[in-house]
């Protein structure tokens, strides 16, 4: 167990409203660089919104800070999959900001998008466009993307939702490696389950912040019980299914 | 004005509009909900080339030749859509363009004469016969009666596209069947309004009874009810001004469209002040 | 007459040089830009631009200003309007385009009437690119710099955000700026093509180059530089029917582009196959 590093994620009375629904009331937590959140909450609960608050492109009331520069990996199903491009393309668009205007990228950027390729497993998928990847590859590509953002923190938007399970695996070897390597790693899921097996902090949120804290203390049936209500249903105090289609087998 | 009314081309022109002004507002309001704007655009631009051929072969005649095209021109897009790389209405465009063309080019080479290119376009007063009002008729009596059929499954179907997950063959008849009236109401009001515009009178009159309420049958009254009084309105300031009647048509509706808005605009403001 | 001849002919005369000039930089600016409205789905938006700009330049007309300047602030309204009618949550964007397009379309040809200038209404419909005159050409030549320079500076953003909207948001980029940037691009580069196609004609030089180039390219900037050299190339075949057959040159062009576009799905259409990705998008439209 590693020593906590320092404070690199802060909301403070982080609240967003689109129109007269309240999405977010008055979240307040400290996330520190080293760790590996997820948050949780029943759809609705304003996950998605978190993050876009964290990255400044949804308007907010109260303070929801990023220390160093944020990376992102946004719901796949947002995106255009038959858009001509390749996977090694996909991951070279992650050098774009630090590149800045006018500058293409360069041999550099190939070399280090390739290696990020080959994190994800996708070395071999290099020039295969995007449309033909899987639901999984293509998520792979999208994390790779991410990582060559070298951002200090990972936010990640139901990156595991409809992925195959040897995709998974990949996925959360390399947001375990981003951990060790002292990145500040944030996961929103639907996966009660899954987030409590690989996550070691845990957020659960319901518009307002439910509890926030290490795993082993959040993930216990009476705090469970505040944020997801009557569709919560436990096996012997310790695996939680959630009363929901997206739940895995 | 009023004596204006005496002249029998107008009077056919009037009692076509006014005819087709039903199934034009009924239909218009799925084009709507159902976003087939760009649908119905191509599908009066696509009867372009059919009224020039139609024009050129006597036994064909425009009137066939224009449904043909519209119905082809319907089953090659629904087709197109099918590939994933052309998704997304760029081969209609290219399609109407090439309508178009193909038109223009077959009028060339027809040595100019009887119809002269903006009157196929834009339509005219002096085009709409007696047989052509009894075509209006017929067709509007054909979709008006197909239209009262489909009702409950497009109603159900719209909403929930999903829903039709176990009738989903039902869906696509319901679809296809909503594509051919369009091309049979479309072709009817060819030669009042032309092709370039006629999609005017599908799309705007619906999208302004949508702004009025929030219910479907009112949506369909007033659809309707707004699709003719545009269309009467439209051919007076057509009379009065020397315009294409197409062209006038399409001013109204928008005029119409714009007061609605603007409305709406206010009211939803002062509703929102209200409360709080 | 022989084959040289029938090619070196045409450019015999001034006027034909100016149409070939204008061909070719229309034609290239027109497909490049088109691989943005394509890939974006902005196929209707771009139809009903190339209509409304007749209302920008009947307008131009009657004032007695310069035809592109009308052109151009028509479809940025167009867009304007398209956008805020979009935005109610009761229309969607097509109706949106639906509404302005033919209306504003029929509101140019009403002014054309009314004000005595219906006899231009035929070479707004259908181009005159025979007419081309020194200022169509300087217009032409400037949206086609204006396209290399923006491209120069900003191609790579502005493709990140026809893929990836969140992500370009969430990467720090003004994506509303970028949006504009294109939207005015494409605005000027269709008001240069009236003048060669016109404006019904327009959607076929916009949209046909991309889709030929999207059915035979599996990138992007290939799929740009493709797109952007078959417009040309089809302008100018279009130009050669026209002078040898006799028949419209807008028509001729576009009708070329059509030719071209069956010959890349017939090239293609061994590898179409049913994308992974079908399931995913439908999914996404139905939300």
């Amino acid at each position: 167990m590693s020593a906590d590093g320092s404070p690199t994620v802060a909301t403070s009375g982080l609240s967003v409203s689109f129109g007269s629904r309240q999405a977010l009331e008055d979240v307040s937590f400290e996330l520190r660089s080293g760790t590996f959140t997820g948050v949780l909450g029943p759809n609705g609960a304003g996950k998605t919104t978190l993050l876009g608050a964290l990255l400044g492109t949804i308007a907010h009331r109260g303070s929801a800070r990023v220390e160093g520069r944020p990376a992102y990996v946004p719901q796949a199903g947002a995106i255009d999959a038959s858009f001509p491009i390749d996977a090694l393309g996909v991951v070279l668009m992650g050098r774009y900001p630090r590149l800045g205007w006018r500058r293409r990228p360069g041999p550099d950027d190939r070399r280090r998008a390739r290696e990020l390729l080959e994190q994800v497993g996708l070395a071999a998928e290099a020039r295969t466009s995007f449309g033909a990847l899987s639901g999984g590859q293509r998520q792979r590509a999208l994390v790779g993307r991410a990582l060559a953002q070298e951002g200090d923190v990972l936010l990640l938007d139901e990156p595991l939702t409809g992925v195959d399970a040897p995709s998974a695996e990949v996925l959360l070897e390399v947001f375990e490696a981003e951990r060790r390597s002292g990145r500040t790693v944030v996961m929103t899921t639907h996966d009660l389950a899954q987030a409590a097996r690989v996550c070691d902090r845990l957020l659960l949120l319901n518009r307002s912040l439910v509890a926030a804290g290490r795993t082993d203390e959040v993930f216990r049936s009476e705090v469970l019980r505040r944020a997801y209500g009557g569709d919560l249903l436990l096996i012997d105090g310790q695996t939680a299914l959630l009363d929901d289609a997206h739940h895995h087998h | 004005m009023l004596e204006a009314l005496d002249a029998p081309y107008l009077q056919r022109a009037l009692l076509a509009g006014l005819v087709l002004s039903i199934p034009l507002g009924l239909l218009g309001c799925w084009i709507v909900l159902r976003e087939l704007a760009f649908f119905a655009h191509a599908v009066g631009v696509a009867t372009f080339p059919g009224v020039v051929v139609g024009l050129a072969l006597p036994a064909l005649g425009p009137f066939a030749g224009a449904l043909l095209a519209a119905l082809g021109f319907s089953a090659a897009i629904s087709a197109s859509e099918a590939d994933h790389r052309l998704r997304g209405g760029a081969a209609t465009g290219l399609a109407l363009a090439v309508a178009l063309a193909a038109g223009a080019v077959l009028l060339t080479a027809r040595g100019g004469g009887a119809a002269p290119v903006d009157r196929l376009l834009f339509g005219s007063l002096l085009a709409v016969s007696s047989a052509d009002v009894v075509l209006c008729l017929v067709g509007a009596a054909v979709a008006v009666g197909v239209l009262a059929v489909l009702l409950p499954r497009l109603a159900a179907t719209t909403f929930d596209r999903t829903w039709a997950g176990p009738a989903g063959a039902g869906e696509r008849v319901s679809a296809s069947a909503l594509l051919v009236l369009v091309s049979l109401v479309v072709v009817c009001a060819l030669p009042a309004v032309g092709s370039l515009l006629v999609s005017a009178l599908l799309v705007v009159p619906a999208a302004t009874a949508r702004l009025i309420t929030e219910r479907l049958a009112p949506m369909l009254a007033w659809a309707t009810g707004l699709c003719a009084l545009e269309t009467v309105a439209g051919l007076l300031l057509a009379r009065a001004l020397d315009l294409p009647p197409g062209a006038a048509i399409a001013v109204v509706t928008g005029l119409g469209f714009g007061v609605i808005a603007a409305a709406s605009a206010a009211a939803s403001r002062l509703t929102r002040v209200a409360p709080a | 007459m022989s084959a040289v001849d029938w090619v070196v002919e045409p450019w015999g005369s001034g006027f034909m040089r100016r149409a070939f000039a204008e061909a070719l930089l229309c034609g290239a600016t027109c497909g490049a830009l088109g691989c943005f409205v394509l890939l974006r789905r902005l196929s209707f938006l771009g139809e009903s631009i190339s209509h409304t700009i007749v209302l920008g330049a009947a307008l131009a007309l009657l004032l007695g200003l310069p035809l592109g300047l009308g052109g151009v602030l028509i479809a940025a309204a167009t867009a304007g309007l398209t956008g805020a009618i979009a935005g109610d949550r009761r229309l969607s964007a097509d109706t949106a385009t639906g509404i302005l397009l033919p209306t504003l379309f029929a509101g140019g040809i009403a002014v054309l009437a009314v004000t005595g200038s219906a006899p231009r209404l035929e070479e707004l419909l259908f181009g005159s690119i025979l007419g081309v005159g020194e200022g169509d050409l300087i217009l032409a030549g400037l949206v086609a710099v204006a396209v290399l320079v923006v491209f120069g500076v900003a191609g790579k953003e502005l493709a990140l955000v026809a893929f990836d909207r969140a992500a370009a948001r969430a990467f720090g980029y003004r994506v509303a700026l970028l949006d504009a940037v294109l939207l005015t691009l494409v605005a000027v580069a269709v008001t240069a093509g009236l003048r060669a196609v016109g404006s019904i004609l327009l959607a076929g030089l916009l949209l046909g180059p991309p889709l030929a180039a999207r059915l035979v390219c599996r990138s992007f900037w290939p799929m740009v530089a493709l797109a952007s050299g078959l417009g040309a190339a089809c302008g100018l075949v279009g130009l050669y029917l026209t002078w040898h057959l006799a028949i419209g040159a807008g028509p001729a062009i576009v009708l070329v582009v059509a030719t071209v576009v069956g010959l890349a799905a017939l090239s293609g259409a061994g590898r179409i196959r049913a994308p992974r990705g079908s399931r995913l998008a439908r999914g996404a439209a139905v939300h």
